[in-house]
C-alpha cells in the first residue's frame, strides 16, 4: 500500500530512535523515510545522489531539525519553500532550540509549525501524536500535491 | 595792581600745586604700572613699535626694557603668524573695536613660547586721533595645557568607553551564543534521558522489581527537572536581554489569561480569590504576565497544604506617578529574617518535598521589575500567609 510518507530530518541517532518510538506508539513509524542531514534531505526530494533510484512519493510533511551538519535546517526550508515544486510540503521544524530568533527566522521562511521538543518522553510521544495526526491523516494536501493513496 | 598781583600769585601757586599732584599722580600711576610683575603692560605707538615696557613685560617675555624698546611689537608673535600678517591685522583691529582681547602663542626672547591673553586697548587724544595702544598680557599657558589636558583626557575616556561598550557587546553576544547552547545542546541529551528510561520502563514493565522501577522513576524526573531549570535560567537571561514594547497594560485582563493558564494546576483545589480592580499600567505585557504567572503560581503553591486557599491581588497608591500591586496568599510564609533571599536566584527557603520549585521564578519576578523601574519587596509571617509587593507606572490618563 502506498501510503503518505513522512520525512525525518535528524543527525542525532538518539533522537531519530526516540521520534520512531513515538511515532510507534501511535503506528506510524512505517511511514518515516530518515535522512541524517540538510543535504541528504535536499537528495531524497529531488531524488538525486543516494536517492536517484529511488520511487518514493513527496513527503506528506518534513519534520525538520534545525542544527544539523553540513547543511542545518533554516537551509532546507529556504530551499523547499523557494521551490515551487516542493513549496506546498508541509514543514514542522521540530527542535530543541526555543531560542526567539530560531522561531522567528523559521516562521519568516515560512514553515508551517515549530514545535520544541519536550524534555519529558510523555510530552514528546504526545506532540508526536498531533504532528501525525494533523498533518498526515487529517490535513488535506494542495490538489497539486502528491496523491494520498 | 597789588589785588590782581596777589591773585595771580594764588593763581600760579595753585597751577603748580595741581601740576605737581598731576606729576605725583602720573609718577605714582608709572610705578604701580611697571611694579606690576604678573602682567606684561606695556605701549605701543601707532605703527606698532614699543614705547614702554614694565616689569611683568620683562618677566614675561625675557626683554629688559632697554633692549626692547623701540623694537616693532611684532618680534613676540610666531614666525607662522609673523607670516600670515597676524600683528598688523591685531592692531588694526583695535582700532576698529577700540579694544580687542586675543588669545595665541608668543614667543620669548629665548625662543620659548607662552599660551598669551591678552587685552589691547587703542589710545586716543582729545582730538581722536591714534596715539598709540596699551596691551596688557598674561601668561595662561598652564591654563591651556590644563584645558588641552582636560580635552585630551577627555577624548581618552570616550576612546576607552566605546572600547569598554565593544568589549560589552562581544560579552554579551557571547552569552547569547552561550544561552543558545545551553537551549539546545544541553536539553538535547535529556530528552535522550527520559525518553530512553521511559522505553526501558515499557519495555521491562513486567520484569522490573520495585526498586528498580523506582530508580528509573527518579532518573526520569531528575532529567525532566534539569530541564525545567535550564528553561527557567533561559527565561530570566531572556528577560533581561529582549527590548521591552512599554504599552498600557491592563492588568486585570492580565491575570484572567494567567488563571487560565495556571487552571491545570488547580484541581482538586478549594480556592478563595479576591481580585479587585486594578489600574492601567504602563509596561511590557510579555514581561509582566510573567510576573503575575510566578506571583501566582508561587501563592497557589504555597497554599497547598490549605483546605482552603486564600489569593488576593490588590492595590494601593505608590510615589512618583506609581502604584503598588500586591498578591497576598494566606500560604505557608516564610519566616521576615529570609527576606533578602527570597528574590535571589537560587534562593530557596523550603525543601524540595515539601515544595517544588527552581528557586528562579522570584529573581526572574525582580529583573522584569527592576526593568520597569519599579521595586519588589515581600511582607511574611511565617505559617501565616505572604504577601509579594511591585511598584510600577500608572498609565498615564487617555485622551
Amino acid at each position: 500500500m502506498n501510503v503518505r510518507r513522512i520525512l525525518l530530518v535528524e543527525d542525532n541517532m538518539n533522537d531519530v530512535e526516540l521520534t520512531l518510538a513515538a511515532l510507534e506508539e501511535h503506528r506510524m513509524s512505517n511511514q518515516v523515510d530518515v535522512v541524517r542531514d540538510g543535504v541528504e534531505a535536499i537528495d531524497y526530494l529531488y531524488k538525486r545522489g543516494a536517492y536517484s533510484d529511488c520511487l518514493h512519493t513527496l513527503p506528506a510533511v518534513i519534520l525538520l531539525d534545525l542544527k544539523m551538519p553540513k547543511m542545518d535546517g533554516l537551509e532546507v526550508l529556504r530551499r523547499v519553500k523557494n521551490d515551487l515544486e516542493l513549496k506546498n510540503i508541509p514543514i514542522v521544524m521540530l527542535t530543541s532550540s526555543r531560542e526567539e530568533q530560531d522561531v522567528v527566522e523559521s516562521y519568516k521562511l515560512g514553515v508551517n509549525a515549530y514545535v520544541v521538543k519536550p524534555v519529558a518522553f510523555e510530552d514528546f510521544v504526545a506532540v508526536v501524536k498531533q504532528l501525525g495526526l494533523f498533518w498526515v491523516l487529517i490535513n488535506e494536501p494542495p490538489p497539486d500535491a502528491p496523491p494520498r493513496s | 595792581m597789588t589785588k590782581r598781583n596777589e591773585e595771580t600769585r594764588r593763581e600760579v601757586g595753585e597751577r603748580k600745586r595741581a601740576e605737581a599732584a598731576l606729576i605725583e599722580s602720573e609718577e605714582r600711576f608709572r610705578l604701580l604700572v611697571e611694579g606690576v610683575s604678573d602682567y606684561g603692560i606695556y605701549m605701543l605707538d601707532p605703527q606698532g613699535y614699543v614705547v614702554s615696557w614694565n616689569a611683568g613685560a620683562k618677566n614675561l617675555k625675557g626683554y629688559q626694557p632697554e633692549e626692547i624698546i623701540g623694537s616693532h611689537y611684532s618680534c613676540f608673535f610666531t614666525e607662522e603668524d609673523i607670516a600670515a600678517g597676524v600683528p598688523m591685522r591685531d592692531l588694526e583691529e583695535a582700532v576698529r573695536q577700540g579694544r580687542l582681547e586675543l588669545e595665541g602663542w608668543r614667543v620669548r626672547k629665548d625662543g620659548s613660547r607662552f599660551w598669551s591673553s591678552s587685552l589691547v586697548t587703542t589710545l586716543r587724544d582729545e582730538e581722536g586721533c591714534i596715539r598709540g595702544f596699551s596691551k596688557v598680557t598674561r601668561d595662561t599657558t598652564e591654563r591651556k595645557q590644563a584645558e588641552q589636558f582636560r580635552r585630551e583626557f577627555s577624548s581618552r575616556l570616550e576612546r576607552r568607553v566605546a572600547e569598554r561598550t565593544a568589549q560589552l557587546e562581544a560579552a554579551n553576544r557571547e552569552l547569547e551564543a552561550f544561552s543558545y547552547t545551553v537551549s539546545h545542546d544541553l536539553r538535547a541529551p535529556l530528552r535522550h534521558i527520559d525518553g530512553f528510561v521511559q522505553l526501558l520502563n515499557k519495555r521491562e514493565r513486567e520484569r522490573l522489581d520495585p526498586t528498580s522501577a523506582r530508580y528509573l522513576r527518579i532518573i526520569g524526573e531528575a532529567a525532566n527537572k534539569m530541564g525545567q531549570l535550564i528553561d527557567e535560567l533561559l527565561e530570566l537571561s531572556r528577560t533581561g536581554r529582549i527590548d521591552m514594547r512599554v504599552h498600557r497594560v491592563e492588568l486585570n485582563a492580565l491575570l484572567d489569561e494567567v488563571r487560565r493558564e495556571l487552571a491545570p494546576t488547580m484541581t482538586n483545589r478549594k480556592i478563595r480569590w479576591e481580585i479587585s480592580k486594578l489600574p492601567p499600567v504602563e509596561g511590557d505585557s510579555t514581561l509582566l504576565k510573567v510576573v503575575l504567572i510566578n506571583l501566582l503560581s508561587n501563592a497557589l503553591k504555597y497554599t497547598s497544604p490549605r483546605r482552603e486557599a486564600y489569593i488576593g491581588v490588590g492595590h494601593r497608591p505608590g510615589e512618583n506617578g506609581k502604584v503598588v500591586i500586591f498578591v497576598k496568599d494566606n500560604g505557608v510564609g516564610f519566616n521576615m529574617k529570609y527576606v533578602d533571599k527570597v528574590f535571589g536566584v537560587f534562593q530557596r527557603l523550603h525543601r524540595d518535598e515539601e515544595f517544588e520549585g527552581t528557586g528562579i521564578g522570584l529573581a526572574t519576578v525582580r529583573r522584569i521589575i527592576h526593568r520597569h523601574g519599579g521595586q519588589v519587596w515581600a511582607e511574611s509571617e511565617e505559617g501565616r500567609g505572604a504577601t509579594f509587593f511591585f511598584s510600577i507606572m500608572m498609565a498615564r490618563a487617555e485622551g
